[in-house]
């Protein structure tokens, strides 16, 4: 039986009417348009889909549309503001981060999580926050580099604030 | 793209209602914690459920409480990352942090609960496929079909039991609170385990798992938890081991000594033979290569993974020797000595 539900993404109140089979990705990806979360393996094995609920990383494509109603969900869309990037999207473009392109939101959210809870993490930590998240274009040098540059300008970004 | 059939959902605030639900459901209804396993074997049609009943409101199955000169309290419904993030499960219980810290990846960990992950189905690369893969080959036991692709001739389903955490809570000697239909009873973990792959849980029409009780250690036991995977940051464990030790104040002594296999059967094991030979007796290298050994006697890994039950069982004799080694501050290897 379809239920309404509402979902709070990236700041934003959506009314959907789904069945409660349906996941969170297929509810941002095909409902609310937002299609920067990926479909990649459907079943937990790539990170593809990852998006914050409640500041946590969370695969959408194993969790139920219907169990997100009253929490907070963050997207890749949700990061910048207006035309000013996130520092982790800034550092995987500074850091050459990205091959295809596929896995980068999912490593992004993995990352966003991690330095929320995390500012200054070692290589270790970013190694094991973003052990869900898969690359199959090439390596993962690039990518931890960025997230520890991320963490770099976070921090830069805090000083500068009066 | 994997759809998955429909269901009914129910979100009850109550374990009571919670069970009666699921009692009703004759069969089809099922638990969902964080969904890791769940919801992949619903994708797959592994499970067809006709209701799933959500534990996001379950609030009494919920939370970690350690209550000093007795144990630690663990909710089901709690989840894996918070076991090890608890300073207190870390510096009293740190056997049961170390194999949270390993289950899966880390969005498996912030998504799966402890009772998920205890309940976790057995596995088998012809069973865990998609319907239409399955469908070429035909019905397996664990399907309801006459026949096991493993073990040719074999009668029994020997999918593979692959939890971690339950090896570290059966090590600390962990006892069940199960609610059900008929009211609360008391069981030991290793009780929750039938042995069979095709239904691998004791539980009983509408029961649930409402608590997981672990007796605070009165002694300073070293513990280990060492896993064998194919990749470090994510999957289901081919073998592993989670092992204690109490040590005599000279620290080559052993005590008593506590060792549970995983992966390796359809459920855990407890390595008897491996701890009678450690227990009373000094560990030298002699011992430590005698009981690695005697614990790979009693893995019974069938080929439900890529990797070949040979392997998996030769490296429970490296995992418990690495453990010990590692107990007794000694190098993995003893020709790295």
């Amino acid at each position: 039986m379809k239920t309404a539900i509402t979902l709070r993404v990236n700041g934003d109140a959506y009314d959907v009417v789904v069945p409660p089979q349906r996941t969170l990705l297929e509810v941002l990806r095909d409902k609310l348009l937002l299609t920067g979360s990926k479909q990649g393996c459907d079943k937990g094995d790539c990170g593809c889909c990852t998006v914050l609920i409640d500041g946590e990383a969370v695969l959408s494509c194993l969790t139920l549309a219907v169990e997100a109603q009253e929490r907070d969900i963050t997207t890749i869309e949700g990061l910048a503001d207006g035309d000013v990037l996130h520092p982790l999207q800034e550092a995987f473009i500074r850091a050459w981060a990205t091959q295809c392109g596929f896995c980068t939101p999912g490593m992004i959210m993995s990352g966003v999580a991690l330095l929320e809870k995390n500012p200054t993490p070692s290589l270790d930590d970013v190694r094991r926050a973003l052990g869900s998240n898969l690359c199959r274009c090439t390596g993962y040098v690039k990518i931890f580099d960025a997230v520890i540059l991320a963490a770099q300008m976070q921090r830069e970004r805090a000083a500068a604030q009066p | 793209m994997l759809v998955m059939p429909k269901f009914e959902y129910v979100a009850p605030a109550d374990v009571r209602e919670a069970s009666r639900l699921l009692l009703e459901a004759d069969g089809k209804g099922f638990l969902l914690g964080g969904g890791t396993d769940l919801l992949v074997s619903v994708k797959q049609r592994v499970i067809v459920p006709s209701l799933v009943v959500s534990s996001r409101r379950l609030d009494e199955l919920k939370g970690i409480r350690h209550v000093e000169g007795e144990g630690l309290y663990v909710g089901p419904a709690t989840r894996l990352h918070q076991l090890y993030e608890s300073p207190v499960v870390r510096a009293t219980y740190p056997l049961i942090a170390l194999a949270a810290s390993v289950v899966g990846g880390n969005l498996h960990q912030h998504m799966g609960t402890v009772g998920g992950n205890l309940c976790l189905d057995t596995r088998c690369w012809y069973y865990n496929q998609t319907k239409f893969w399955r469908e070429s080959y035909g019905l397996c036991f664990k399907q309801g079909g006459d026949a096991c692709y493993v073990a040719r001739g074999g009668q029994l389903c020997v999918a593979a039991y692959q939890g971690d955490t339950a090896a570290a809570f059966a090590a600390m000697q962990a006892r069940l609170t199960i609610a059900g239909p008929r009211g609360d009873r008391q069981a030991p973990l290793t009780d929750l385990y039938s042995g069979d792959g095709k239904t691998p849980f004791t539980l009983r029409p509408g029961e649930i798992i409402a608590q997981v009780f672990v007796p605070e250690p009165t002694q300073p036991w070293k513990v280990f938890y060492k896993k064998y995977r194919q990749r470090g940051t994510i999957d289901f464990p081919l073998a592993a081991v989670a092992g204690a030790l109490l040590l005599a104040a000279d620290g080559r002594r052993c005590l008593d000594a506590r060792v549970v296999l995983t992966g390796v059967h359809t459920q855990p094991v407890v390595a008897e033979r491996a701890i009678a030979i450690l227990k009373g007796n000094e560990l030298t290298e002699e011992i430590i290569q005698e009981a690695g050994a005697a614990a790979a006697k009693q893995a019974h890994p069938a080929k439900t993974t890529h990797d070949t039950p040979q392997h998996r069982k030769r490296m429970i004799a490296v995992l418990v020797q690495e453990g010990i080694r590692e107990v007794l501050g000694q190098p993995a290897s003893p020709s790295a000595a």
